[in-house]
C-alpha cells in the first residue's frame, strides 16, 4: 500500500508542477485574452417563429461602423431562408443585438454583418510577413462554453487545395467558426473556418476578408433579393478560373494498361490507385484516380465545386466473354458523385449514350448532366467511357464536375477524351 | 364355347396385341406353320399348343427350348390346366387368356376440355416455374459468391443463361418422366417451359435486337417485339381452350395482344424511368456493345451534339 501512496503522491506533485508551467507560458495568452475578448462574441441564429436558436459561431468587430466579421457557413440559413431566420449577436459582457447582413464571400466562406452597437475596440487586420512557426491565438465560444483564445502555431497555406486556407497547428472546436485569429501584436491573421482531426485548423487568410470589404464599400450592402444571383455570380467566376486555368495547361499523362490517362491534374488533385489482385480472383482489376478536396458549402444540403477523375483497367484470362462483360457491365455502371447536394438543389439528370472513337478505339460512353435549380448557370457534369473493341480487356475512363458553367463541362469534356491515348 | 381372347405382350414394345380365339386348337410359337406367330428370338419354332377341353384351357408344351412359365415363377412340364387371367411367359414374352368383354373398355376422352380448376392448377404451376426461373437465373448472375469465386472457377467457360437452360432442360426431362402419358396438362407445361425458356434468352435477344437508339420509346418497344409473337400464341392457346373460338376469329385478338402488351411494358419501363436519377442508371448499361448499329463519333461530333443535352434538362417538376 505504502508504495502506491507514494507513486500516488509523485504523480500528483508532477502535475502541479506542469500546470504551474503553462500557467507561465500562457501569459501571452492571457494578456491577449484581456485585450482582446471584447471584441470577440457569439453569433447566434434564431427562427423567428419558435425563437429557438438553430445554430451558433463566432464574430468580431472590424471596424467602428459596428461591422462584424464572420463565416458564410455560420450565417447561410439566413441567406438562404431570410424570412425563416434572424441574426443575433452576444457580445463579451452579454449585450445581445441583432445583426444585418451586409456581404457575404461563398468561396472563401466569410461572411461581413453589422451590429448597431458600438464596440469598445477594434480588431485590426494584419499585414505583416508570416513565418512558419510563429504563434497564433484563436479566439471564439467552443461549443457554447463561453469565450476561449486557442495558442497554436502558423504553418503555412494549405497547398492541397485551390481555395486557400492558413493551416493552424491548434485545436478548433465547433462553435469558434468565424472568429478571428490573431499574432502576438493583436492583429487579425485569418478567421477561423474548419478544423480537421486533433490539432488541425483551418483558417481564411485576412487578405480575402480585405477583398470582400473594399467590395462591400464599392458595391454597396448586398441586396437582400439577391443572394442567389450573388451566390451563383460568385461560383461562376470561380469555376471560370478554375477550370481555364485547367483547361489552358499541359495535362500529363501515365501508363495504364495498354493506355495511356491522365495523371493528377494539378496539386490539387489528390490521386489513389490499386490493384485489386488476389490469388483467388479470376480477373486483375486495377484502378488510379484523382480528387479535388476543394468543397464549397453553399448550403447545409448543398455542396460543390468537386472534380474527380477515375480510370479502370480490366483484363480477364479466365472469366468467358459473357462473365467478363457481366462484370465490366457493373464497373461501368458506378458513376463518381459529382459533389454533394440534396434532390431538391438539382434538376433531374439528363443522360445519353453514345458511341465515340478516342484514339482509334471505340468506347461506349454515357453522358449525364443536372441543372442547380437555384443557380441555373451551373450544373453537374458525368461521364463514363468503357472500352468495346478489344475482347477481354476492359478500359473505363470516368470524371464528374460539379458546379461548372455549360460551356466549361464541354470543353473539359472534349479536353479529356482528346488527352487519353490508347497504346498497343 | 365362351369367346376367348389372347393378349400378347411382346418385349420392348409398349403396347399389347391381341388375337381372337375362334378354334382351338391353336399353335403358338416363331413359325410360319403357327396360328399365332409371336418374333421373339427367346420363343421355339412351335413353342406350345391351346385346346379347349371342357370349359377349360389345357396348355401343351411342345418341346420348346424356353419352356413355359406361369406368372415368370411356374415351369409347366408337358400339358397344363390355365386359368384365365394367368400370365404366361413364353421367352421373353407374356400372354394372357382372357374372355372377350374383359378387355373392351371404354375409349377414354381426350380431357382437352379441362375444368377451371385444371386451368387454375397450370397457372399456379407456370408462375411457380416463372418464379423458380427468376430465381436461379439471379443467383448465377448476380450472386458474387457465385460470380467470383468457387462457382466461377468449376464451370469457367459455361455462361450463367446456359447454366440457366441446362437446368430447364432438367426439368423437362423430369415432367416427361412424369407424365408418361400423354395428358394435356403435360403439353402445357411443356409450352409454359419452353415459354420460360425463350424468356431466359430474352436479354439475349434483346441485346441482339437493339440498337443504340437515344429513344426511350422505341428501344423499349423493339426490345418487347421480341417477345410479343410468343406472348400472342401463348394466349391464344388459352383463348381457345376458353372460348372455344375458331382460330380464324381468334386471329383478331392478336393486335389487341399487341397492343396491351406494349402499352403495359413500355409504361412499366416508363415508371421505372421516371424516378430521380433513374433517368441516369437506365443508360448505365452497355447492353448494346455486341450488336451495335450506329456509327462511333469522333470526339468533336460528340462534343457538339453533347452541347443540345443541356437543353433537355428542366428545372421545373
Amino acid at each position: 500500500m505504502k508504495p502506491l501512496l507514494i507513486c500516488l503522491f509523485f504523480a500528483i506533485c508532477l502535475n502541479i508542477s506542469s500546470e504551474i508551467k503553462t500557467e507561465l507560458k500562457d501569459d501571452q495568452s492571457k494578456l491577449l485574452f484581456e485585450n482582446y475578448s471584447s471584441m470577440v462574441g457569439q453569433i447566434e441564429v434564431i427562427e423567428k417563429v419558435s425563437g429557438k436558436r438553430c445554430s451558433i459561431g463566432s464574430g468580431f468587430y472590424i471596424n467602428a461602423n459596428g461591422y462584424i466579421i464572420s463565416n458564410y457557413h455560420v450565417i447561410s440559413d439566413v441567406i438562404h431562408h431570410p424570412n425563416k431566420f434572424h441574426l443575433e449577436f452576444i457580445t463579451h459582457d452579454e449585450v445581445r443585438d441583432s445583426l444585418s447582413i451586409l456581404g457575404f464571400d461563398v468561396i472563401n466562406d466569410l461572411a461581413v454583418l453589422q451590429n448597431t452597437n458600438e464596440s469598445n475596440g477594434l480588431l485590426i487586420l494584419n499585414d505583416s510577413d508570416l513565418k512558419k512557426g510563429m504563434k497564433l491565438y484563436s479566439l471564439g465560444n467552443p461549443r457554447d462554453l463561453g469565450l476561449s483564445i486557442i495558442e497554436g502555431t502558423y504553418n503555412g497555406l494549405l497547398e492541397d487545395r485551390r481555395i486557400e486556407n492558413i493551416f493552424f497547428s491548434g485545436t478548433l472546436n465547433p462553435g469558434m467558426s468565424g472568429g478571428p485569429t490573431i499574432n502576438k501584436a493583436g492583429k487579425i491573421v485569418g478567421v477561423n473556418v474548419a478544423k480537421s482531426g486533433e490539432q488541425m485548423g483551418f483558417l481564411v487568410p485576412v487578405k480575402y476578408l480585405q477583398q470582400l470589404l473594399s467590395k462591400i464599400d464599392s458595391t454597396g450592402i448586398f441586396p437582400v433579393n439577391k443572394y442567389y444571383s450573388i451566390i451563383e455570380e460568385q461560383l461562376l467566376d470561380y469555376q471560370n478560373k478554375y477550370m481555364t486555368m485547367l483547361l489552358e495547361m499541359d495535362w500529363e499523362k501515365e501508363q495504364f494498361g495498354n493506355s495511356q490517362v491522365i495523371k493528377k491534374l494539378s496539386q490539387y488533385f489528390h490521386d489513389w490507385g490499386d490493384t485489386a489482385l488476389d490469388s483467388d480472383a479470376l480477373y486483375e482489376m486495377n484502378y488510379s484516380g484523382s480528387r479535388t478536396k476543394d468543397n464549397i458549402y453553399v448550403s447545409p444540403d448543398l455542396h460543390t465545386g468537386n472534380i474527380a477523375l477515375r480510370f479502370e483497367w480490366l483484363e480477364s484470362d479466365e472469366l468467358s466473354t459473357i462473365q467478363f462483360n457481366n462484370l465490366y457491365e457493373t464497373k461501368f455502371g458506378k458513376y463518381l458523385r459529382p459533389g454533394y447536394g440534396k434532390e431538391e438543389e438539382h434538376s433531374k439528370f439528363v443522360s445519353k449514350n453514345d458511341f465515340v472513337t478516342i484514339s482509334d478505339q471505340e468506347f461506349k460512353t454515357m453522358l449525364a448532366m443536372r441543372q442547380y435549380k437555384k443557380y441555373p448557370q451551373l450544373y453537374d457534369v458525368v461521364f463514363n467511357a468503357a472500352l468495346i473493341s478489344n475482347h477481354k480487356k476492359g478500359l473505363i475512363l470516368k470524371f464528374s464536375l460539379s458546379g461548372v458553367s455549360k460551356h466549361n463541362g464541354i470543353a473539359f469534356l472534349r479536353k479529356f477524351l482528346e488527352t487519353i491515348e490508347w497504346k498497343n | 364355347m365362351e369367346k376367348l381372347v389372347l393378349e400378347i405382350t411382346l418385349p420392348k414394345i409398349e403396347f399389347k396385341q391381341f388375337v381372337k380365339l375362334d378354334s382351338f386348337p391353336v399353335k403358338i410359337g416363331r413359325g410360319y406353320n403357327n396360328d399365332v406367330i409371336i418374333q421373339d428370338e427367346y420363343v421355339s419354332e412351335n413353342h406350345l399348343e391351346l385346346n379347349y377341353i371342357g370349359n377349360q384351357i389345357v396348355l401343351k408344351d411342345l418341346n420348346s427350348e424356353n419352356g413355359i412359365f406361369i406368372d415368370k415363377k411356374e415351369r409347366i412340364d408337358g400339358e397344363a390346366l390355365i386359368h384365365p387371367d394367368k400370365s404366361v411367359t413364353i421367352g421373353k414374352t407374356s400372354i394372357k387368356i382372357m374372355p372377350y368383354d374383359h378387355q373392351i373398355s371404354k375409349t377414354k376422352k381426350l380431357n382437352i376440355n379441362k375444368s377451371f380448376s385444371g386451368r387454375y392448377k397450370i397457372v399456379v404451376v407456370a408462375w411457380v416455374l416463372l418464379v423458380l426461373n427468376i430465381m436461379i437465373t439471379v443467383m448465377i448472375n448476380h450472386s458474387n459468391t457465385f460470380r467470383d469465386e468457387k462457382f466461377m472457377k468449376l464451370f469457367n467457360d459455361v455462361p450463367a443463361e446456359v447454366m440457366v437452360l441446362i437446368i430447364w432442360a432438367g426439368i423437362l426431362t423430369f415432367i416427361g418422366k412424369l407424365f408418361k402419358k400423354e395428358s394435356a396438362f403435360h403439353k402445357q407445361l411443356l409450352y409454359i417451359c419452353i415459354l420460360i425458356i425463350i424468356l431466359t434468352l430474352f436479354p439475349f435477344l434483346k441485346e441482339i435486337i437493339l440498337f443504340n437508339s437515344s429513344n426511350l420509346f422505341w428501344r423499349i418497344f423493339l426490345g418487347y417485339i421480341a417477345i410479343l409473337p410468343i406472348i400472342c400464341y401463348y394466349f391464344i392457346v388459352i383463348l381457345k381452350d376458353a372460348t372455344k373460338l375458331s382460330l380464324r376469329k381468334l386471329k383478331l385478338f392478336i393486335p389487341i395482344i399487341v397492343i396491351v402488351f406494349s402499352t403495359f411494358l413500355y409504361f412499366s419501363d416508363y415508371i421505372k424511368s421516371v424516378g430521380y436519377n433513374s433517368n441516369l442508371s437506365y443508360e448505365r448499361t452497355l447492353q448494346s456493345k455486341y450488336f451495335k448499329i450506329v456509327k462511333s463519333k469522333t470526339i468533336k461530333d460528340f462534343c457538339l451534339e453533347s452541347e443540345a443535352l443541356f437543353q433537355q434538362i428542366s428545372i421545373d417538376d
